[in-house]
């Protein structure tokens, strides 16, 4: 069976609900059953890759953490909604993984060409 | 077409679970088949045995048990989402030494790979309550 394309799209952001953490812990799993594994940022799902900030003074734990691991598991496409970038006032440097940007034809695109689609 | 569904809501809290039932319902009533519904997040809380519906408002998690009698669906509730909010089989009550144990014997405890392993046997898999 050839390796089918699994999206993982974050929209939410990291700490207002478990849904970032948890949907990491759904790609690592994703990541080793040797899959073509994509992960995509869009809306305020881009602040899970924030660089800056940290939980110790609010209780939980930081997963975003995770995210910097991905690399390390073989998962690299992570692609992140350029023009919600923009509205946030958000730049590359601020992200703390090499993540690209792309722009809505390119989300489009891949969310078309996936085989099945997580959304988090 | 074969169909996963995933399940992020709770009853009594999340539109979700009800959204996904219909959509279930619908689908059968279709002639596609559901391989698995997997409940992740808040959604694991389906699956609690301890729920206790008001009269008028009974659906769910009811309609979860005479789903799964009618056909031949895996119903899993995820592992690591389960434990943190309560839902645990009495094995899982054992290994973390708890007194008590939540989950309806319906539904099966497990692990991501079931949700990744649904992707993979399913055609298509919807997500409930992702936003």
């Amino acid at each position: 069976m050839s390796a089918k394309r699994l999206l993982f799209v974050f929209s939410n952001s990291p700490f207002g609900n478990a849904l970032g953490a948890e949907g990491l812990d759904a790609v690592l799993a994703a990541s080793v059953f040797d899959q073509d594994v994509t992960l995509i940022f869009q809306l305020d799902g881009i602040y899970q890759l924030m660089k800056d900030g940290d939980t110790a003074d609010i209780g939980i734990k930081d997963h975003r953490k995770g995210f910097k691991a991905l690399e390390m598991y073989g998962v690299d496409t992570i692609l992140v909604d350029a023009m919600d970038m923009e509205a946030r006032g958000i730049t590359e440097s601020q992200l703390a993984i090499p993540a690209q940007p792309v722009d809505r034809t390119k989300i489009t695109e891949t969310i078309h060409q996936a085989d099945a689609i997580f959304t988090f | 077409m074969i169909y996963s569904i995933v399940v992020y809501g709770a009853p009594h809290s999340s539109q979700a679970p009800y959204s996904a039932y219909q959509f279930i319902q619908a689908a059968l009533s279709r002639g596609h088949s559901i391989y698995r519904i997997f409940f992740y997040h808040d959604g694991a809380t389906n699956g609690s045995s301890l729920v206790v519906s008001p009269q008028d408002d009974d659906l769910l998690p009811k309609a979860w048990h005479e789903l799964k009698q009618q056909h031949e669906i895996d119903f899993v509730v995820c592992i690591g989402a389960g434990i943190k909010r309560g839902v645990i089989n009495e094995q899982e009550a054992a290994r973390y030494e708890r007194t008590q144990h939540s989950l309806n014997d319906r539904f099966e405890l497990s692990g991501l790979g079931q949700l990744v392993d649904a992707s993979l046997k399913s055609d298509r898999v919807i997500t409930f309550g992702a936003r």
